[in-house]
């Protein structure tokens, strides 16, 4: 086994252990909860690492990530694994061939697709069903923690591409 | 990104997004979670979710104790206040409950005694120095106590008031040696003087003398009063015979008696202000010690 092959299955370990504490987090009553909203940050991460990995990696993460998601989400098993993995894998082509890398344009991409997961989420859940209340509900619920949870893609951001210029040689960088 | 499509990453994660659709119409259609994936998700994140969830409640715990720690503070002085209302109304219902149960035993008495007249008293002094257990209690000539009135419990004769206030008088035991009483057994008819005892006062216990010589009264025979001379009514319970003897001078039979009440540790009482066959002029009486009996 080469140095570089350790140094990336390490790489894809501590990734994976990020990833499962965002999880571990999330899932936590009561932790990070800020006026009664919990952030959703197991998706920020999932992006975060696409960006600096790639789409196929992104992918990876991002659909397992979403089957831990799943087992207690309210929707189908299986949605979160789907989406994740679609939004991850687009959030990291994204980044190679449209965005520069810089912390602005992955906030903005984390914000997209947590806005387009709940929004997602909000429609197969609630809007299908005809639930009355719910304009009321998406603006004082899901607008506000797709906003807090944006909030920490800056950190997921920054600790992800420390990670990736830590372990990836220095000509394999862009 | 043609690239992409092209490559088998794109194959793999196509293949991984069919597995999902897979699974979301597997879960519709079943109505539930696709227990190999969602078992296997819980096995790995419960003992996290655990652990981290117990290490919040601490953390959090830990922080609320500061947080909110004037809440608490004003939440434990209205406790403490409703505690020490609590006490208060426990003590009185203590108090309540006992004196009910006092006055259950003297309506029984009454009961039986129509021409009694009570009056019920509590014991607020003892003299630490008396070897006759005698004691104060709360009620006076205000209160119609007279000198010479018999005190009494539920259970039998305690003494004879000796001394009157206005709102207390002091009370001699029937184990003091200054009072006497006359008494009979029950059983047997004899009757003798029962006063108390130096020697036996000390165990609560009082002395009957002048029995007949012939008489057969024996241990654990009831002596009741003989109701003669007026001091005391008749046939109230005094105690019962624990041991009989010849007295000193071999004449008359003696017996200790152990008193019916527990005086040493007595509380309550009841002074009987008249009782029908009581005779006038009962601080005579009472200057003799019950000796008219």
């Amino acid at each position: 086994m080469t140095k570089y092959l350790r140094r990336k299955i390490l790489k894809f370990f501590v990734y994976a252990v990020i990833v499962f504490a965002s999880y571990v987090i999330q899932s936590t009553p009561g932790l990070f909860e800020f006026q009664g909203i919990s952030p959703m940050l197991v998706l920020p991460a999932c992006i975060c690492l696409a960006v600096y990995e790639g789409e196929f990696a992104g992918g990876l993460f991002g659909f397992f990530a979403g089957l831990f998601c799943d087992s207690a989400a309210e929707t189908v098993f299986g949605f979160n694994a789907l989406f994740y993995m679609v939004f991850c894998a687009a959030a990291g082509l994204f980044a190679i061939y449209y965005f520069r890398r810089s912390n602005m344009n992955v906030m903005l991409i984390c914000l997209g697709a947590l806005f387009l997961s709940s929004v997602l989420e909000f429609f197969f859940v609630f809007v299908l069903y005809g639930y009355e209340g719910l304009s009321g509900f998406f603006y004082l619920e899901v607008a506000p923690q797709i906003v807090y949870s944006s909030l920490f893609s800056l950190p997921y951001c920054l600790l992800f591409r420390w990670l990736h210029r830590t372990f990836e040689p220095e000509e394999a960088r862009e | 990104m043609q690239k992409f499509f092209k490559s088998w990453y794109f194959k793999v994660l196509c293949g991984l997004a069919i597995l999902a659709l897979a699974l979301m119409i597997r879960a519709a259609a079943s109505g539930s979670a696709d227990v190999f994936f969602s078992q296997a998700v819980s096995v790995i994140s419960q003992p996290f979710l655990k652990f981290s969830a117990s290490v919040t409640n601490s953390v959090d715990n830990f922080l609320d104790r500061f947080a909110r720690s004037e809440e608490y503070y004003l939440e434990n002085q209205e406790l403490r206040e409703q505690i020490r209302e609590l006490n208060e109304k426990l003590a009185d219902y203590e108090n309540t409950k006992r004196e009910n149960e006092q006055f259950r035993e003297f309506l029984e008495l009454k009961e039986n005694n129509p021409d009694y007249d009570f009056e019920t008293a509590t014991v607020i002094g003892r003299d630490a120095t008396s070897r006759f257990a005698s004691f104060t209690i709360d009620k006076g000539s205000l209160d119609g106590v007279e000198k010479a009135d018999p005190v009494i419990t539920s259970d039998g004769l305690v003494g004879i008031v000796w001394e009157v206030g206005l709102t207390y008088s002091h009370v001699r035991t029937i184990l003091d040696i200054s009072v006497e009483v006359g008494v009979y057994g029950v059983s047997t008819r004899d009757s003798g003087i029962l006063s108390g005892s130096i020697s036996l006062a000390s165990d609560g216990l009082c002395r009957l003398d002048y029995l007949p010589k012939n008489s057969g009264i024996s241990s654990g025979e009831l002596v009741v009063t003989s109701g003669i001379g007026g001091v005391f009514p008749k046939d109230l319970v005094v105690g019962t015979v624990k041991s009989v003897g010849l007295d000193t001078n071999g004449l008359s039979l003696t017996a200790v008696i152990d008193p019916a009440v527990d005086i040493p540790n007595v509380s309550d009482v009841l002074v009987i202000k008249y009782f029908k066959g009581q005779s006038t002029g009962q601080p005579e009486a009472a200057e003799e010690g019950g000796e008219a009996e």
